[in-house]
């Protein structure tokens, strides 16, 4: 059974194989492993390595399904994985739309609609727990939106304003 | 004068901290929270609670008015204001005062006079104690600044006189960029704390920063509980803080912990306070930086290494009683070493706020977690991104070092990303290994290097066992190639 997994900046094949005691794990790039005594439940995961020599290697960790991705800790690092297919996205170039980093509070919006500005130039200022985010233009353009006021409360990745290219979208 | 009844005027793992002590010493914790804190650990662990107003901070928690009538309404006889919010608000202090409750701090006159950058500067320089070169005049003009500057030469570091937590503070490498960093320091300033007026300092060469434990009680006593050192810092928050520091002889330690104690006597403090020093290992010199008239996030490195309970110093400090020890009497055992996690992406070092889904801090020999956090908490973006605070000692700097790597590596978390392995990448890095440490390390040797993005074997393993146990659970025969998906919602997940 072959499964394929997306986080922000890789993308995983793993083929998992039956085997007699359990389960054998290969990777894309011919890396095997023996595997057995595997169990998820009460977000964590727990399985078994079985080594050349046949010493047992136990692994564990926090794990959690979440909306559709699987979450996993592994010495305080955070993976997200998602099934491809399933949300995972290909970068793209740099889009006019932009978002707010983290979840905050508008502090201060420094653009105004028809405003023509230079390449990295502050759109608005997010602030939350004492950090302040600037949301920069990230091509010199025309501000044809803006969706927030001073004091408004927003979500990570919520709109905050639109800008076109200089010479309209080609 | 006897305490019964303590409002704590602050939330997360301090007020839980506070609230221990509370009641190891038989007094009842009081908890005021904001709406966002409804149901937090600290609330439901005080023995009555009062919700004083919405999430945002300056509704609740920055409420002089909304806080006093809190703690009024809660019967304290005193009121305990942690670090941050309204830890050094003499308008505070005094609002608490007026409404016959004791403010367990400093009085507000030597808060005032310690809050104010440059009058705490010019006090102690009259008391001979040393000071960065600085420009603290009245004239706030640029002329006058830029002129003052150039007199300190350059760098030069812009702080705001009312400033705090790295709110208004720039660098200025020259004459060319000082007019502009003046700007944007005097913009933060203003929206921090609307006082626009700024302070000039020379910036040191590769500077240690240095801060000793003072407590002073009201019967005229004056003792050190020696140092910490908090070189590593971000945006000038302090993130690992050791005691004792790794780079002072004897004879520094001594004049050091001297110089604050003097410190203490010429502003005749009274509770727990935090002399900070800048100290240039080149020159063996140290500079007087401010006075923090308050209980430090750090504490708990003192108390792991002096096994005194500094909250408790506190208490009794403010019950009127003379302090138990004498300066002689304060035996010092071993290191202790504390990391701060927070709820932030280990990489942009962005707030990262939702739901924990996973929480297990770590424990050991030589192991204590502070935290206000459970599993179910939501952290919320209104306030510090502060999780828990892991200290570890030990009979040397390495052991120290080593358990709090072990703990950092079992402290479970889902749901929120942390900064844990960024903590991680500090404890492994040679130049913390070796002690030789610097306000700037961080910036300058560790937040340049671009870290593996590869998941580790463990990640992809596990990763496999939950696609496996995923098509157990459901019974199907994994080998079947019609089995269904076990990504579709709905597919009988154990979660």
């Amino acid at each position: 059974m072959k499964h394929r997994f997306r986080s922000a900046t890789v993308t995983l094949d793993l083929a998992m194989e039956r085997t007699h005691a359990g389960w054998r794990l290969q990777t894309e790039d011919g890396r095997a492993w023996d595997l057995r005594a595997i169990s998820f439940a009460d977000r964590r995961v727990r399985l078994c390595v079985i080594e050349e020599d046949g010493a047992e290697r136990w692994i564990e960790m926090p794990a959690r399904r979440a909306g559709g991705s699987i979450e996993l800790e592994w010495n305080g690092m955070v993976w997200r994985f998602a099934p491809a297919g399933l949300g995972a996205t290909e970068p793209s170039a740099p889009s006019g739309v932009l978002t707010a980093p983290m979840v905050g509070v508008v502090a201060e919006v420094k653009a105004n609609l028809g405003d023509v500005l230079a390449r990295g130039q502050a759109v608005a200022i997010i602030e939350a727990m004492k950090i302040i985010a600037p949301v920069n233009a990230p091509f010199a353009g025309k501000v044809t939106a803006i969706h927030v006021q001073e004091g408004d409360r927003v979500e990570m990745g919520a709109v905050l304003a639109e800008v076109e290219p200089e010479g309209g979208i080609s | 004068m006897k305490l019964r009844r303590v409002a704590v005027a602050n939330r997360g793992e301090i007020a839980l901290r506070i609230m221990r002590t509370c009641r190891e010493a038989g007094i009842e914790p009081l908890a005021l929270y904001s709406e966002a804190d409804a149901g937090a650990p600290f609330v439901r662990y005080a023995t009555a609670a009062i919700c004083v107003g919405p999430a945002p901070a300056a509704a609740s928690y920055l409420n002089v008015e909304a806080m006093t009538a809190g703690a009024a309404a809660l019967h304290a006889d005193a009121v305990h204001p942690g670090y941050g919010f309204l830890s050094e608000s003499p308008l505070f202090a005094r609002a608490c005062d007026e409404a016959g409750m004791a403010f367990i701090g400093p009085s507000p006159e030597c808060m005032d006079l310690l809050t104010n950058k440059s009058a705490a500067r010019r006090t102690m320089a009259a008391a001979g104690v040393p000071v960065v070169p600085g420009y603290d005049g009245e004239d706030q003009s640029d002329a006058a600044l830029l002129d003052a500057a150039r007199l300190i030469s350059f760098p030069v570091l812009i702080k705001a006189v009312s400033g705090g937590g790295g709110r208004g503070l720039r660098i200025a490498g020259s004459a060319a960029v000082f007019l502009d960093q003046l700007a944007e320091a005097r913009r933060e300033a203003v929206a921090a704390r609307g006082d626009s007026r700024v302070l000039l300092e020379l910036y040191l060469d590769r500077p240690r920063h240095i801060e000793v434990q003072v407590f002073g009680d009201t019967h005229g006593g004056v003792l050190h509980l020696g140092e910490r050192e908090c070189s590593l810092q971000r945006r000038h928050q302090k993130v690992i803080e050791e005691s004792p520091s790794p780079a002072l002889t004897a004879n520094q330690r001594e004049e050091v912990c001297q110089t604050a104690v003097a410190v203490a006597k010429a502003s005749a403090y009274c509770g727990a306070g935090t002399v900070e020093f800048l100290f240039e290992p080149a020159t063996g010199r140290f500079y007087f930086l401010e006075v923090n008239a308050r209980l430090q996030v750090e504490h708990p490195v003192t108390e792991m290494v002096t096994g005194l309970d500094l909250v408790r110093m506190q208490l009794e400090i403010a019950a009127g009683k003379p302090m138990r020890w004498k300066q002689s009497e304060v035996r010092w055992c071993g290191h202790a070493i504390e990391a701060r996690v927070c709820a932030e992406d280990p990489e942009t070092h962005l707030p990262s706020a939702g739901e924990i889904a996973a929480w297990a801090p770590p424990v050991g020999p030589g192991v204590r977690c502070d935290t206000g956090v459970e599993r179910g908490s939501i952290v919320p973006s209104w306030y510090d991104p502060l999780l828990a605070k892991v200290i570890c000692s030990g009979e040397t700097r390495d052991l120290a070092a080593a358990r709090l790597e072990q703990a950092l590596l079992h402290f479970d978390v889902l749901g929120i990303a942390t900064s844990i392995p960024d903590l991680l990448r500090i404890l492994r890095h040679p130049t913390f290994v070796q002690g030789d440490l610097y306000t700037r390390l961080l910036e300058e040797e560790l937040d340049t290097a671009s870290h593996d993005q590869a998941p580790p074997d463990e990640v992809l393993l596990a990763l496999a066992a939950i696609s496996a146990s995923g098509a157990d659970v459901r019974g199907a025969p994994a080998t079947s190639p019609k089995a269904p998906d076990p990504w579709r919602e709905g597919a009988g997940w154990r979660n």
